[in-house]
């Protein structure tokens, strides 16, 4: 489009020179036009793939199979995971609204395609959708029903059958089918969908899914796995709603909620563009009154209100414009000791509770490389582990609230290491190590030296320049100065920061791994085939690998091998036998510093919100991840008039800590 | 008669010499003296990568310079124009009383860890004295007796010492550094005669984690109780000397429900007996100010006392001021000068360089710097500095353009004198004046956009003493408002007080005054 200059004044009959007026007349028709017509219709001519996933499925034979309800096979053991115990409390009511807030408002309500990925997302689909079946949050590793009543895990473990709940409805209403989930491998597998990670998972970790008849089917996976049904999990996508799937995907569906067999839906009326999201209760939902599911999801409606500042938030939970407030509780304890330090909570109007989960941890600390002077020292890699004193940022920087992480897979149930203990801060037994690798003396400057290669305990610490961060640098090197190492401090952009370390360019770093469910991955992080490449440099030294997650450089023959089991594995035990052990030999390999973990997710209420008596679920991330709360709307009131009146009530201020790990 | 000669100058030459020499002397001794000290600051800290330049050399070769130029200047008649300019200022109290407060505030950034430092000023051990703020490395430990080989924590020494009688120790009156000295704080919690704990800042029964200590080890927590509304109420943790958690008892409004013994050979009675009578509670940084800690102004939110923040920070913020000032300066003098008194080709590139130059996004630039490296002050100040000689190069300019055209100059020129001689000897010292009036707004320039660039996190690296990112500390913690009230009263008295000697300065050469006939 040109430039719009000032019109000029001429003489003319509008007014206007009338070259100009001609050049803006299509813009102006443009504007008429789309001011007229609704924009959607305009936009997406109607569209119907079900020609297209239909060659799609023929092209693929192999993989979408269509058998006979008689091709199942006979020997399979069905079960239905009934006699798991319920979860929720059978004291929650149903109804209420909460009011809660967002960061941002989502760029989109998709589920996948490009920005999907919101922190919104979770909220309104991972939370929310069903696949075929759950994992019990208290039991983890067990099953009970999702969309399918009842499942079958082959002897060979690379196959698990389903058969559907005929009950099942998504929440438009229409009924879970076979053909959905085949439409999900279409839209998952597709490049319309604009999701190379989802092309990726549903190219590879799947062998094909096989129809036996509108309810019953089997999904087949590449290699057996010690805990199938876990990956073989897949959520349907209505297939009809999916008719338009095409090429224009991402602007289509925008703002079009999937329908998923889940509780909550949102409907169009309540997206309010760049100011709030209100999910509500599906009506008559065909689960309602189910085992595992009548005692959760029992708010009627959630309200995500757009708040910039995760502070003003916490103001506006205090003033009671939200319901709680989770939100940084963890990494900000300030937040947790001072800003709860009010009226509100001493009078027990507001409570909160923290509660201890059992979830995979990240690994954050500090790694060494292992090919860096020095560090390639394992007596100075021990030293060191004694130097950083960790737990005094624990203490200080996080006031006491997070404990000292032990190992690099924290919060894996069984497959954590039950007796791994962090090296303690100990400037005698870091002494006494250094000193074994001949740093005997110290300078005059206070560092330990070396005083026949006169070579300095100097190291560079690469750190994130978030200013949280930053500080906890500080104080590791003001407490490494005492045990007579020097750190050296290098603040980065985070990206620069990742980067560099995977290009194995540093010498310490702080950094961490999000872990996911079910057990830990040791291939990635310790296996030499991460370390380095397989043809050496023309010199004959091993050439490193970069871009891998192996950033300690480790790579011991020993622990191959054990990896190399565990990789194999194909039952619970021997996963967690090869686990404890590799987790040993980690330890002496003496090249990681565990930093702290969050072994809670801790929130603060108001009192009318009810939670079980046990408050959450064991596998939880945060307390409303599982939706076991409730509203207890003739408690609203009460408290109300008590505050009104100015009445205390007993504070609440709980602890639960039946599932925190123990040392 | 170029510089007025005023009486200070000749006792300022003699100083400046003197202080030279010594600082040299002093440093080929191994001795960290405040004031002398001062030349190698920059050595201190400049990154290894500008490591090339002897920075305390260099300065000391300039002083010495100075001094002797001073010195050994022909004495004449003093300049009476100068007096005038002289007697005006002075006559103008703000900035006269502004300026000797400056001055003054100079000379207490001198004397460093005389007054504001962790190390002791004298101690005495065994018979002997000794000064370790003078030292350049530190002292271990175990040479005063303490246990460790890593530097003597003197405030411990001091209360070792205090309850030993086995030594002096006399710490400078803000016995805390700026950097990397975040000592663990606590507070004493009162006992009333009823046995219940009170928090006497709030009034009321105390609530929160007390603990308390091992008689003979006063480092190491015996117990950890919680307390609620004065008694204990929850699981009390109790630890042995090594720190190793031992016992677990559960309280209930302050009656033992359950007792339990952690380990097979714990001696838990042996254990009781050494526990203090005090009760005492982990003070959280920040910590509100606290004159039996000698935390005047409290400390920040890592811990760090205020006042030593505040203190180095002037240090930083004045050394980087003279650097900045000497490197705005010679740029805008030489190209300002040139542009106008050489005109035509020069005049019109200069003029363009000028203006591209001027058309850079200085905070783009500075981001950029900051997101590739962690720049020191040197740097930083370098940086700034590149981008902030245009304004006077501009007014120099216009100033060399006017003087060139007087019959003066043209005079000198018939005289047979030089294109330089002519700029230094005969329109420099004419044009003084703007050089004189700018220099006050010169340093305000420095210490407002060092300060703005920390608390916007791009200036100097976490953990340096800034003003800036004390400011931004402060507003991160509106409920510790002593922080926030320090750093804004610092940078506004500051800033006022230099405002106030530009201001005077500008008056008194203001060459109206002196032009208009009454």
């Amino acid at each position: 489009m040109p430039p719009v200059q000032p019109l000029p004044l001429q003489r003319s009959t509008f007014g206007v020179q009338r070259a100009t007026f001609l050049r803006l007349l299509p813009i102006l028709l443009t504007f008429l036009l789309s001011a007229c017509s609704p924009p959607a219709d305009e936009r997406f001519p109607p569209y119907d793939n079900a020609g297209e996933a239909a060659a799609y499925y023929q092209s693929l034979p192999e993989f979408f199979r269509t058998l006979s309800p008689g091709d199942l096979p006979s020997d399979l053991t069905w079960e239905t995971g009934m006699d798991l115990p319920d979860i929720g409390s059978d004291d929650a009511v149903k109804g209420g609204n909460i009011r809660w807030f967002m960061t941002s408002f989502p760029p989109c309500i998709r589920p996948i395609g490009p920005d999907a990925n919101s922190s919104f997302r979770s909220e309104h689909y991972d939370d929310i959708y069903l696949t075929q079946n759950g994992m019990h949050p208290n039991f983890p590793g067990k099953y009970f029903p999702g969309v399918c009543d009842r499942w079958a895990i082959a002897p060979d473990k690379k196959t698990v059958y389903f058969h559907i709940d005929p009950a099942a409805r998504f929440d438009n209403g229409r009924p879970v089918t076979v053909a959905d989930f085949m439409m999900t491998f279409y839209i998952r597998r597709s490049p319309y969908a604009q999701d190379p990670y989802g092309q990726n998972y549903f190219g590879t970790k799947f062998t094909g899914i096989d129809k036996y008849d509108a309810l019953t089917f089997a999904i087949r996976l590449p290699e057996p796995r010690p805990d199938p049904l876990y990956f073989a999990q897949v959520p349907p996508m209505d297939h009809i709603h999916y008719r338009e799937f095409g090429p224009d995907f991402p602007q289509r569906y925008q703002w079009r909620k999937e329908p998923s067999a889940g509780a909550y839906t949102i409907l169009p009326e309540d997206i309010k563009i760049g100011r709030s999201i209100t999910m509500r209760r599906v009506r008559d939902w065909w689960a309602k009154d189910r085992k595992f599911y009548k005692n959760r999801f029992n708010v009627d409606a959630i309200q995500f209100e757009v708040i910039s500042n995760p502070e003003k938030a916490f103001e506006a939970f205090l003033a009671g414009r939200l319901d709680f407030y989770h939100t940084y509780l963890d990494r900000q304890p300030a937040n947790w000791h001072d800003k709860l330090d009010v009226e509100a909570f001493h009078n027990g109007w507001i409570g909160r509770a923290q509660f201890y989960n059992d979830y995979p941890r990240p690994s954050s600390g500090l790694y060494m490389n292992g090919t860096k002077p020095l560090l390639d020292d394992i007596r100075i890699r021990r030293g060191l582990q004694h130097a950083m004193n960790m737990q005094r940022v624990i203490d200080v920087e996080l006031k006491g609230d997070m404990d000292r992480m032990r190992s690099r897979n924290d919060g894996y149930g069984p497959f954590t290491h039950p007796t791994i203990q962090p090296a303690v801060y100990s400037c005698q037994l870091a002494a006494a190590a250094f000193a074994g690798a001949g740093f005997t003396e110290r300078g005059p400057d206070g560092i330990f030296r070396n005083p026949a290669s006169n070579q300095r305990l100097s190291f560079e610490l690469s750190v994130r320049s978030r200013p949280q961060e930053q500080r906890y640098a500080l104080r590791l090197k003001e407490e490494a100065l005492k045990c007579g190492v020097e750190l050296r401090i290098e603040a980065l952009d985070p990206s620069a920061q990742f980067k560099k370390i995977l290009q194995k360019q540093h010498e310490i770093a702080f950094a961490g791994w999000v872990h996911i469910p079910p057990y830990p991955d040791y291939w990635q992080g310790f296996h030499s085939d991460n370390a380095y490449e397989k043809e050496p440099n023309p010199d004959g030294s091993r050439k490193i690998k970069v871009n891998t997650n192996n950033i300690t450089l480790t790579a011991n023959p020993e622990l191959d091998a054990l990896i190399d089991q565990h990789e194999k594995a194909q039952t619970i035990g021997e996963l967690i036998r090869l686990g404890h052990l590799i987790e040993e030999k980690l330890a002496e390999e003496a090249s990681f510093v565990p930093s702290w973990t969050t072994p809670w997710h801790r929130t603060a209420y108001w009192r009318w919100v009810r939670w079980p008596a046990d408050f959450n679920v064991r596998v939880s991330e945060n307390p409303a991840q599982a939706h076991v709360h409730w509203i207890d709307e003739p408690l609203r009131q009460q408290i109300r008039e008590a505050m009104n009146a100015g009445t205390a009530l007993p504070v609440l201020d709980l602890v639960f800590d039946q599932y925190r790990a123990r040392n | 008669m170029l510089l007025p000669t005023l009486p200070p100058l000749k006792p300022a030459a003699i100083f400046l010499i003197l202080t030279a020499l010594l600082s040299w002397v002093f440093q080929h001794l191994g001795w960290r003296v405040p004031v002398f000290k001062a030349y190698t600051v920059l050595d201190e800290a400049t990154t290894p990568a500008l490591q090339f330049w002897q920075w305390g050399t260099f300065l000391r070769l300039a002083a010495v310079g100075i001094g002797t130029w001073l010195l050994m200047r022909p004495a004449g008649p003093p300049n009476p124009l100068t007096q005038k300019r002289w007697k005006r200022f002075k006559s103008i109290r703000r900035g006269y009383v502004s300026l000797l407060i400056l001055t003054a505030l100079t000379g207490l950034a001198l004397l460093d860890n005389l007054i504001v430092g962790k190390q002791a000023l004298a101690v005495q051990y065994q018979g002997n004295w000794s000064f370790p703020f003078l030292s350049v490395n530190p002292i271990p430990g175990k040479q005063f007796g303490l246990g460790y080989e890593a530097e003597t924590d003197y405030r411990e020494l001091k209360r070792v010492f205090a309850a030993t009688g086995q030594g002096t120790v006399i710490l400078p009156l803000v016995p805390y550094a700026a950097r990397l000295d975040t000592p663990p704080q606590s507070r004493a919690i009162t006992r009333l005669p009823d046995g219940t704990l009170h928090d006497d800042r709030k009034n009321k029964p105390f609530t929160g984690t007390a603990y308390t200590v091992f008689k003979d080890q006063p480092a190491q927590h015996r117990r950890d109780y919680r307390v609620r509304n004065g008694v204990f109420h929850g699981v009390a943790s109790g630890f042995d000397d090594a720190g190793i958690l031992v016992e677990r008892i559960e309280f209930a409004n302050g009656q033992v429900v359950s007792e339990s013994k952690l380990g097979q050979e714990v001696d838990l009675a042996s254990l009781a007996g050494r526990e203090s009578v005090e009760f005492r509670q982990v003070l959280y940084p920040p910590v509100a100010p606290n004159a039996r800690e000698r935390h005047f102004l409290g400390t920040d939110s890592s811990g760090t006392d205020i006042v030593a923040v505040l203190y180095a920070g002037f240090q930083l913020q004045w050394a980087a001021a003279g650097f900045y000032t000497l490197f705005v300066f010679t740029l805008g003098i030489t190209l300002g000068c040139a542009m106008g008194y050489l005109g035509g080709t020069v005049d019109l590139l200069g003029q363009r360089l000028v203006e591209i130059w001027s058309a850079l996004p200085f905070l783009l630039i500075i981001v950029l710097i900051r997101s590739t490296v962690t720049p020191g002050i040197v740097v930083l100040v370098l940086v700034l500095a590149a981008f902030s000689w245009m304004g006077l190069s501009y007014n120099l300019r216009g100033a060399t353009y006017g003087e060139r055209s007087r019959d003066y100059v043209a005079a000198a020129r018939l005289l047979g004198a030089g294109d330089s001689r002519i700029i230094f000897r005969h329109i420099l010292p004419n044009i003084l004046s703007i050089l004189v009036t700018k220099l006050p707004f010169t340093v305000e320039a420095l210490i407002a956009s060092l300060t703005a660039l920390d608390f916007l996190g791009f200036g100097l690296p976490p953990g340096e003493p800034s003003w800036g990112s004390l400011l931004k500390d402060g507003t991160d913690n509106m409920n510790a408002p002593w922080i926030l009230y320090s750093a804004f009263a610092v940078i506004a008295i500051t800033l006022i007080l230099i405002t106030f000697v530009g201001e005077a300065i500008r008056e008194a050469f203001d060459p109206k005054r002196f032009t208009v006939y009454r």
